[in-house]
């Protein structure tokens, strides 16, 4: 059974001057254990879509279905606490947060006790291949590579089983965004993670499981 | 959410060059809000204390030429008192209550006046029997032939009866004697012949044993008299038959009860509040018994003691008033009212001699003819008094004063109400200060927390838990900076207060002495400093609260484009060219105006502003200088000499020495002095006829009559020193004939007369020169008296009418020069120290002794002086302190008080002063605020373009480069504005140096932000600049 549906989705932005559709009816559905891409040139939509995915927002037309029910009849804080986890290209960690605490801070959202959180931030941090000694640090004190890892075990740790990439590799070398993707492709092949990338690296879709291109807010 | 509370506040905690920042700004404005707010409660407190333990009253009197008479019937202050009524002056702010024309008569049966002369204290109605033969003057006749000189005997002249002894049966009226006592009986002219056996009613006046020559015998004398004139009742004789037993005559009871009632009139005082009755409010009087009543009790009452002891009143009791009514002309022919008023004695006042036969009631007064000169008292709130004196006598007629009595509250409470003032100012830019700080710290710590935000809705963090985190960091910094804050206010305000305590007993008088503001009397406020100073928490709650409406105010921007990233970053691009001529620098600074845009206009609009803000506020400044230094140069004050307790400035004995020392002062322009003598002409005196009873008599109608006034100024008279003389001169004379130095005085002219008659020059009333049918030019004589050496001399003098004034008081006054009857070498030269008496006596000529004893022993009935200038008045008040004159309530070695009349000129320079003090103190703030403006201005515009800082660096630009091109910037941007604002200038002309230094302080200290922004952007590692994102 698909964890995602995507049922004729549009979305518009609309500003003072203007109207901007951004995603102009986009139907397709996902499964767990794949690795998703979602590949365009600048402004051809996917992030919109994946910030529709992740619950930003709800479609202006159609519907987003998060196992079997609508993102719009769903409270959108819950269902990004308990439905989705998300990584960005800019990591959006806590400046003033420790590595450890960044990740401790959804698991205690959802009421897991600090010393429990802490184990499993440790648990994390080693699975996405960073050392112990790197839970105290502040993300200003790692590489982009390093911080996008702290952003993946972040998003572990919300115990979700669907994770959307945001350009994860976007800020990364080479070498970093290998390492990246072969988290990400492990998180899904491995522990059935539904993985959704969107990305314009073309290693990444080349490698993706499933890859959907889109242009002018469409799929191709 | 323990885990928002936490995660807020470690992360504020770990942002530390801001969270500090903010910490200390919130601390130091929690302690000067703490320390201002408690200053102003802790003056609130002393000034609460001093407005319980003072009252202050004003007066308003009219000061005629009669003042402070109060039984004068003066025309002029009559109508100036018509012209002011209670509801005009209950208008004013900061009036209490008023009351009109407070003093009046009444009568209180079985009151006995005592000690005081009354009108009719000699009168008596009497019933007389027991006659003796008629006793007929004696003649002294010389025995004819008599070989002795002197030799005669006494014969009696039957013409005319001189008197008839006879035995008071009964009296009815009459201080003089008791009953059974044997008198003589004059009939005078009243055609009074009684016969043998038969009793008499008889109304007349009794005159003291040996009073009338002739009558030798030891025993009282009774004038019959005829009744005082009244209507219809003149034709009645002063004698009627009776029989013992019979009733008193109707006539006669009439007129006993008159003369019982006005000889044993009580004086009355009404007031609101009797504690606002200038001899109670000036602690003259104080009560023995009782208490005194609540304003407002209507018909409460205080008495006198004599009053107390003679009717047996003890408070608590109450006593029946009768009103007494005068006639338009005289205080004394008095009506009593039909109505009779209960009263209810609160309490009784202590035994003094000049409140004799006192009541003093809570009520509206009656209405009756208006007599003397206190026109109101009015009842002042202290604080407001003077404000409120100040405008009551600009809204009174002419001639009328306002004369305010304070007890010293404002000399007590002055400093501390300057010190709330400045504590207001201090704790209105603290407030202000405060809300600026917690308006940017509501910003950046709240508002500009979007990324923080955004990355937790993105991990479905409730809006509320945001809320939380964002709060709890915020309120973290600002309640722990409040909270402290208020621990070193709290911890410091006991020595602010123990400072203000001190400054509070080293009060300087110097200011003050010898001034018209501290008139009365002056009493010593005792403060419980003790100040309990919890309210001050009110600050930091006001700090803590503050912060957490601005956060909240904030809020909606911290949620604001969170959930998306709606639309990309804007760029603008630039109209027009983009490139710009010139070099380097220059042209560095050049392109980035332009490229600016409309940021570009921030600066030159904002130095456009403060420009014209500091012209405007150093044209102000500089103004209030000039005005101060203006007023201290170019005000003219005078100073005069008054009684003791500073109300009255006539009737004075002001020796010459007194005169001399004030003419010592090097400030001292003039000195104006008077001398006053009554004068009559020849053809108006009435016939007195001869003995003793009948010179006293005399000599009271001729202290009665106008004065001639010996002056050297109209301004030195008393009549004058409330309002302009006007004068119509005789061609070729003015007021400088009063002056004359070298005139010749009457004693000198009566020692040595000269071939040329001795005439003296004389202003006189246009009303006296109608009802003489004199004119301008023409000579006149009169009669005058002087007291010369301790007896009174009557001389003749003749005097030319050389101006004509218009009458403004009672009395027909008469100027004439000072030096009639004081040499001015007397005053101004020769200071008799000098000369010795002994060795100079038996050579000296009649003239040199006449000078010595009597010319430079002379004093004078009213002394005024003028100053050149304010500018070294302080000196001047330490100089009179020095030569031991008396102030106002103190009496010194020199018994002679000196009043300067300061008022308007320390009212001034004070307000100046104290423009002046908060303008230094706003130029202050404005400093540092142009210099936080420049910095935040260049700040905000450098760290925008952070990246193109690191930009040049990495390029390898030298910092000094660097510098410059970015100050260059700033101030091509800042210096239009300030060239616009300096064209405002041309409009403001005065002040223009002030000005000039205000501009220039601006560029300065706006520069100076501008430069310490740019070098501690420079200061910051080239990696972490590169790190910026744009």
């Amino acid at each position: 059974m698909s964890v995602f549906e995507l049922q004729n989705v549009k979305y518009c932005y609309q500003t003072q001057y203007q109207r901007v559709e951004a995603v102009r009816g986009i139907s397709c559905s996902f499964d767990p254990g794949k690795v998703y891409a979602i590949m365009g040139a600048s402004g051809s939509g996917k992030t919109t879509l994946l910030s529709l995915m992740a619950g930003l927002d709800i479609p202006t037309e159609g519907k987003v279905l998060c196992e079997g029910v609508s993102t719009d009849q769903m409270h959108l804080e819950q269902y990004r606490r308990e439905k989705v986890a998300v990584i960005y290209q800019d990591f959006r960690l806590f400046p003033l947060l420790t590595v450890a605490e960044n990740i401790m801070y959804p698991m205690e959202l959802k009421g897991v006790k600090t010393k429990e959180a802490k184990e499993r931030a440790m648990g994390l941090l080693s699975r996405v291949g960073l050392p112990e000694s790197a839970k105290d640090r502040f993300p200003a004190m790692l590489s982009g590579g390093e911080q996008q890892r702290v952003a993946i075990a972040r998003a572990l740790g919300m115990e979700t089983k669907v994770l959307l990439a945001d350009e994860p590799t976007g800020n990364l070398d080479e070498e970093n965004s290998e390492k990246i993707f072969e988290i990400l492709r492990h998180l899904a092949h491995e522990d059935g993670y539904l993985i959704v990338i969107v990305t314009h690296d073309e290693s990444i879709g080349a490698r993706a499981d499933v890859c959907y291109r889109m242009r002018d807010g469409r799929f191709l | 959410m323990k885990l928002f509370v936490r995660g807020g506040i470690r992360s504020n905690l770990r942002a530390r060059g801001r969270s500090i920042l903010f910490f200390i700004l919130i601390l130091l404005l929690t302690t000067a809000t703490i320390l201002a707010l408690g200053v102003r409660l802790y003056c609130d407190h002393v000034l609460r204390q001093c407005d319980e333990q003072y009252q202050s009253i004003a007066v308003v009197e009219y000061m005629g030429a009669e003042y402070p008479n109060p039984d004068v019937a003066d025309t002029f202050a009559r109508a100036a008192a018509e012209q002011i009524t209670a509801e005009s002056i209950e208008k004013v702010a900061g009036v209490k209550s008023v009351t009109m024309a407070s003093e009046a008569l009444g009568y209180l049966e079985g009151y006995h006046r005592l000690s005081v002369a009354t009108a009719y204290e000699s009168r008596g109605v009497i019933e007389v029997g027991g006659w003796s033969d008629p006793q007929y003057h004696k003649v002294w006749v010389e025995d004819e032939g008599a070989e002795e000189t002197n030799a005669g005997h006494y014969e009696e002249d039957q013409s005319e009866v001189f008197y008839y002894f006879g035995r008071v049966s009964k009296l009815y009226y009459g201080s003089a004697v008791r009953p059974d006592v044997l008198l003589n009986i004059l009939p005078g002219t009243s055609g009074f012949i009684p016969e043998k056996g038969k009793t008499y009613m008889l109304h007349g006046v009794f005159i003291d044993k040996n009073q009338i020559e002739g009558l030798e015998n030891g025993i009282f004398n009774f004038q019959v008299l005829a009744f005082d004139e009244a209507e219809g009742e003149s034709e009645t004789k002063p004698y009627q038959e009776v029989t013992p037993g019979d009733p008193l005559p109707e006539r006669f009871a009439k007129e006993v009860i008159r003369y019982q009632i006005i000889n044993n009139y009580v004086t009355l005082h009404y007031a609101q509040d009797i504690r606002d009755t200038y001899e109670f409010q000036q602690g003259i009087l104080y009560l023995d018994e009782g208490e005194m009543p609540a304003a407002g009790d209507e018909g409460a009452c205080i008495v006198s003691a004599d009053i107390a002891s003679q009717l047996s009143v003890k408070p608590g009791d109450e006593i029946s008033l009768q009103s007494l009514i005068s006639s338009e002309e005289d205080r004394f022919d008095l009506q009593p009212a039909e109505e009779k008023t209960s009263l209810k004695v609160a309490g009784v006042a202590h035994a003094i001699n000049t409140y004799p036969g006192t009541v003093w009631v809570i009520g509206t007064p009656v209405k009756a003819p208006f007599f003397g000169y206190q026109i109101a008292t009015i009842s002042l709130e202290n604080a407001k008094a003077v404000a409120a004196v100040d405008l009551l006598q600009e809204r009174m007629p002419e001639n009328v004063r306002v004369q305010l009595l304070d007890q010293g509250y404002q000399d007590a409470a002055a400093p501390f109400a300057s010190m709330k003032e400045t504590a207001t100012n201090i704790l209105m830019v603290c407030i202000f200060g405060s809300l600026t700080v917690l308006f940017l710290f509501g910003f950046l710590f709240v508002s500009r927390q979007k990324d923080t935000v955004k990355t937790m809705i993105c991990l479905g963090t409730e809006k509320k838990q945001i809320v939380v985190w964002l709060l709890a960091g915020a309120l973290m910094i600002s309640g722990s900076a409040s909270i402290l804050g208020a621990v070193l206010g709290q911890m410091g305000l006991p020595r602010v207060f123990a400072a203000l305590e001190q400054m509070w007993s080293k009060n300087d008088e110097i200011l003050t002495i010898y001034s018209e503001t501290v008139l009365g009397i002056s009493k010593e406020a005792v403060l419980d400093t003790a100040f309990h100073t919890g309210a001050v928490w009110m600050a930091a709650l006001f700090m803590i609260l503050a912060s957490l409406v601005l956060c909240l105010v904030f809020m909606p921007g911290a949620f604001r484009d969170g959930t998306f990233d709606r639309g990309k970053s804007h760029v603008r691009i630039p109209s027009g060219k983009t490139s710009v001529s010139g070099r380097g620098s220059l042209r560095f600074a050049m392109l980035s105006i332009r490229r600016g845009g409309l940021r570009s206009l921030v600066v030159p609009v904002v130095s456009l502003v403060l420009t014209i803000a500091v012209i405007v506020l150093g044209g102000i400044f500089g103004g209030w200088q000039r005005e101060l230094d203006r007023a201290m140069t170019d005000t003219k004050l005078d100073g005069m000499v008054v009684s003791t307790n500073g109300r009255y400035y006539s009737g004075l004995v002001v020796q010459i020495d007194a005169v001399r020392d004030l003419l010592a002062i090097e400030d001292v322009e003039d000195v104006y002095v008077s001398k006053t003598y009554p004068y009559w002409f020849e053809d108006s005196i009435p016939h007195f006829g001869e003995g003793s009873f009948a010179q006293e008599s005399r000599m009271d109608w001729i202290l009665k009559q106008p004065e001639l006034v010996s002056v050297n100024a109209l301004a030195g008279s008393k009549e004058f020193y409330y309002s302009e003389p006007t004068v119509t001169w005789l061609d070729g004379w003015d007021e400088s004939c009063l002056a004359k130095k070298d005139g010749q005085t009457y004693l000198d002219a009566l020692m040595y007369p000269q071939e040329s008659e001795y005439i003296v020059p004389a202003i006189v009333s246009t009303d006296l020169l109608k009802a003489r049918d004199l004119a301008l030019g023409d000579t006149f004589s009169i009669w005058w008296l002087e007291n010369r050496m301790t007896e009174g001399f009557e001389s003749v003098v003749q005097l030319r009418v050389v101006g004509a004034y218009q009458k403004v008081g009672t009395k027909e006054q008469i100027y004439v020069p000072l030096y009639f009857t004081t040499p001015w070498g007397s005053i101004y030269e020769n200071d008799p120290a000098e000369h010795p008496m002994p060795e100079w006596w038996y050579a000296a000529s009649d003239a040199e002794r006449l000078d010595y004893y009597y010319y430079r022993q002379q004093t004078f009935s009213t002394c005024r002086f003028t100053l050149k200038s304010a500018a070294r008045l302080d000196e001047m008040r330490l100089y009179l302190q020095d030569k031991g004159f008396s102030r106002v309530g103190r009496l010194s070695q020199n018994r002679t008080t000196i009043v300067l009349r300061d008022a308007a000129f320390l009212k001034l320079t004070e307000t100046l002063k104290k423009y002046i003090a908060t303008g230094r103190v706003v130029l202050v703030m404005i400093s540092v605020v142009i210099v936080l403006i420049g910095f935040i201005i260049s700040w905000l515009m450098i760290h925008a373009r952070k990246r193109e800082f690191a930009l040049m660096r990495g390029f390898g630009a030298k910092m000094g480069r660097i510098f410059f091109s970015f100050f260059l910037e700033q101030m091509m941007l800042m210096l239009p504005g300030v060239l616009l604002g300096c064209a405002a200038m041309l409009f403001l002309r005065q002040g223009l140096r002030m000005q000039m230094i205000a501009v220039l302080g601006y560029v300065g200290f706006y520069l100076l932000g501008c430069a310490a922004s740019i070098l501690m952007t420079g200061r910051t590692k080239l990696m972490e600049l590169l790190a910026v994102r744009e």
